[in-house]
């Protein structure tokens, strides 16, 4: 009898072990990130290091999917003319420490940010609110300055803060955020290590994740060697140069995908020789374009035709039309046409990441050939954005990226900047060329919520754009991500964002 | 003696200042705007003049720098742009690290170097000499991170015995931890994570020293009293250890000097490749970023220190050598 029932317990031992397919839930994932947050307040920093961290400690009010779909997060929102905006926050929500999540933090954050003696970078994102007002105490009310569909998209780059704790230190506020998100902070070691630890009270699900360590290497060589060691799990950038000796790792996955963003090269159309629309065709001409797309970035990314990706609903397929072929005969018939038989002197101007480095340096290979005696300066952000702002570049390489909505992807560097291109000051359009045509395309398709109407505005302000040639298109980026293969649920993803607990993911780690 | 130690602390006082004022004038003249980074490619000119004024950076230039010495007089760095956080606060917490690495750099430069130089000397023309000088010359004449890098490929991808970049927990820590528990796993973590980058850092000065040393010790080999101590019949052992080595030390201790203040200073490539946590990685991001008090504040902060190495070297002279009389 004895026996029996030693034998049934085996068996249901064993049973019972097949069916509980327990996820792992004390894992420990570590992160190699290329640079240190300046801080962890969502407030006054959004630069993408910081924003990479500071996005497991809070939440904003909406979120978005792994096809980035936007879905209620903090809030549920409403709205009848994408003018006025509701947000009604959960019940259940609360902050790292146990304060419960009110509409007064809401309004604090939106407030603060709006606020210009903060100088949040956060604020032009924001800026086409009007209003913002307490309904009740689970509702705000948003009156923005014009009806806004992609609206949602700007509210998920704001994450909410717990308003007592910063009002009282802002500064040390940002050293040791309290956030409602999946993880709260342990320990932060500057330029060495950020230790996460699992929020246990999550309102939105049981993160599977024990503790996130996210370590800042700069070298990216360094950070692929940790990789291998086992010393970090995942790596959030990838070189393409490094893809096969990771897909050739049977303990590791490479992970690529198609990202939203958009590498050009502009032209300042206000300076000789580039404002002649034929010199700017003949330097096109006078580069191969697409071999030297595929030389530099390989696997990393695909030649650009357009402001817009082929994956967009508002991409206008017929801007391919204006993509030149390499042709240095016709290149040089067009500028002797234009008067320049002898050549002239330029500078392309290029920040230091490594591929628009090339992809000058390889133009300035090619336009030698047709007269162009070009020269590559390749300068650090502080140094180079002034350049740009005063007018001083003729050619410069520039990227944007944004998350699915049109307007917020080429909203910003298509339309004019009178003012600030009069007074030399900072903007994302270092062009000069102006439009009335494409500007009001712009602002239509921003205040409309059809989407057929929109897509037609969208498709003529490309058209317009590249039939002048005011950039030549350069590439989009993929999204890269290695990681061990004790890593699950963790995908690149095409805003390039670390989601660890979000809607619809959880990753976890398996015991090591 | 006394008035010599005043005298020279008047002398570094005046260097801090004439290092202040050029930081500062030469930081003013690289082109780029800190509240232009700060706020990023989606800044306004209106968000960038009002981050301007709040910084102070509208005031003219003199002004901006008599407020930054009065505040300095007073103990105060200044605020990071960056960070937000008081100067003082950041280079603290990111201080030891650095000073760590300086000082295993110079731990291995004097406990390899030294002997190295002294046997080559006493050996010279053989085998060992040869060997050790060619690679003194790599090391004089590689670049830091080149080593770092072949460091790590050999021993972290190779071999897989030392781990490849950051810092656990730092030295003295672990040597406390060590004192408390006698646990030596701690200790051996700590090491095994500095001794890769404190070689690679303080392989030039490694080399330079055994290089240094030997020469040192072949002219002092040659001088009058080591012949004279020699005919006295003194054994060749105490000839070394007596009175050759102290003398020869006086050109090392010399070097010693002026590399522990640079070593301070300038880790950073070192720290880069080792994604070390230390105030040379802090100091290249916020020139890049213009963080003006904060990069003023390190390099400030790595003059004094070599100012005060430099002193402490001078007062050495006079323990080694009586000869030296200090004015």
């Amino acid at each position: 009898m004895k026996k029996v029932v030693f034998v049934m317990f085996v068996v249901l031992m064993f049973v019972s072990m097949g069916f509980s397919e327990e996820v792992f839930k004390d894992g420990v994932l570590t992160i190699a990130v290329e640079k240190d947050a300046r801080s962890l307040d969502p407030i006054v920093v959004a630069d993408n290091a910081s924003f990479q961290m500071y996005t497991q400690i809070f939440d904003s009010l909406v979120s978005v999917t792994k096809d980035l779909e936007i879905v209620p997060s903090l809030a549920e929102y409403q709205t009848e003319d994408s003018k006025v905006w509701y947000f009604t926050i959960r019940d259940d929500v609360k902050f790292h420490n146990g304060d419960p999540l009110t509409i007064e933090d809401v309004v604090y954050t939106f407030e603060t940010v709006m606020d210009p003696e903060t100088s949040s970078p956060n604020y032009e994102n924001l800026k086409v609110i009007e209003s913002i007002e307490k309904v009740d105490d689970k509702t705000v009310k948003f009156t923005l300055q014009y009806p806004f569909s992609a609206f949602l998209e700007r509210v998920y780059t704001q994450p909410i803060v717990n308003k007592a704790l910063r009002e009282a230190d802002p500064v040390a506020y940002g050293l040791n955020p309290v956030g409602t998100g999946p993880f709260a902070i342990e320990k932060w070691e500057k330029n060495n290590q950020l230790v996460l630890v699992r929020n246990e009270g999550y309102w939105m699900k049981y993160p599977n994740l024990k503790k996130v360590i996210m370590k800042p290497i700069p070298e990216p060589s360094v950070a692929l060697v940790n990789l291998e060691a086992g010393d970090v799990d995942l790596l959030m950038k990838v070189l393409p140069d490094d893809f096969d000796r990771i897909s050739g790792n049977s303990n590791l996955t490479l992970d690529v995908k198609p990202a939203l963003n958009y590498y050009y090269l502009a032209f300042n159309v206000e300076n000789k020789p580039v404002s002649n629309i034929d010199v700017r065709k003949a330097i096109y001409m006078g580069v191969d374009m697409n071999a030297i797309i595929d030389t530099v970035l390989g696997q990393a990314g695909v030649r650009a035709m357009s402001s817009l990706s082929p994956s967009s609903w508002a991409y206008n397929p017929d801007v391919e039309k204006y993509a030149l072929a390499y042709n240095p005969a016709e290149a040089m018939k067009l500028l002797s046409e234009a008067g320049l038989a002898g050549g002239f002197d330029i500078t392309i101007y290029t920040p230091q990441d490594t591929y628009r480095r090339k992809i000058a340096e390889l133009m300035q290979i090619q336009l030698q050939a047709i007269g162009v005696r070009a020269k590559v300066e390749s300068l650090e952000w502080a140094s180079y954005l002034p350049l740009i702002d005063a007018g001083k570049t003729s050619m410069y390489t520039m990227g944007w990226n944004w998350l699915t909505d049109p307007d917020g992807l080429i909203y910003d560097i298509h339309h004019s900047q009178l003012e600030a291109w009069e007074t030399n000051g900072s903007s994302y359009n270092g062009t000069r060329f102006y439009s009335q045509e494409v500007d009001e395309a712009l602002e239509a398709a921003r205040k409309s919520s059809n989407i057929a109407e929109r897509t037609q505005l969208y498709q003529k302000v490309q058209e317009i754009w590249f039939s002048n040639y005011v950039h030549i298109p350069l590439f989009h980026k993929v999204a890269t991500a290695a990681f061990n293969n004790r890593v699950h649920d963790f995908e690149a993803n095409a805003i390039e964002y670390t989601f660890l607990c979000t809607p619809d993911t959880n990753v976890y780690v398996d015991e090591k | 003696m006394f008035r010599y130690l005043v005298r020279r602390l008047f002398l570094l006082l005046l260097v801090l200042f004439g290092v202040m004022i050029l930081v500062f004038a030469v930081g003013r003249m690289i082109p780029g705007d800190p509240a232009r980074v700060m706020l990023g490619e989606r800044a306004t000119e209106e968000m960038v003049q009002n981050m301007r004024v709040k910084l102070g950076l509208n005031e003219p230039v003199v002004v901006q720098f008599g407020i930054y010495f009065i505040n300095v007089i007073k103990g105060d760095l200044g605020t990071s742009i960056t960070q937000f956080q008081p100067v003082i606060k950041i280079i603290q917490s990111n201080f030891m690290a650095t000073f760590e690495l300086a000082l295993m750099s110079v731990i291995w430069a004097v406990l390899i170097g030294i002997p190295v130089g002294i046997l080559a000397a006493k050996k010279k023309d053989t085998i060992f000499d040869y060997t050790s000088m060619t690679i003194a010359l790599f090391g004089v004449s590689m670049p830091v991170f080149w080593i770092g890098l072949i460091f790590i490929l050999v021993f972290s991808v190779q071999l897989n015995w030392l781990p490849a970049s950051g810092r656990e927990i730092g030295l003295f820590d672990a040597f406390g931890e060590l004192f408390r528990t006698g646990d030596f796993s701690v200790l051996w973590e700590a090491f095994s994570h500095i001794i890769m980058p404190s070689l690679a850092l303080g392989s030039m000065f490694t080399a330079m020293i055994a290089r240094m040393t030997r020469s040192s010790m072949l002219e002092v080999l040659d001088e009058n009293y080591i012949e004279t101590a020699r005919a006295k019949g003194v054994k060749e052992s105490r000839v070394i250890n007596r009175h050759a080595r102290k003398n020869a030390m006086i050109p090392v201790v010399t070097v010693i000097g002026m590399q522990i203040g640079s070593l301070m200073g300038g880790a950073v490539l070192t720290e880069t490749v080792f994604a070390w946590p230390g105030i040379g990685r802090q100091l290249v991001e916020a020139i890049f970023a213009r963080d003006y008090p904060l990069f003023q504040g390190i390099i400030l902060m790595a003059a004094m220190f070599f100012a005060v190495a430099n002193l402490i070297v001078d007062l050495l002279y006079g323990v080694l050598d009586p000869r030296i009389k200090l004015q």
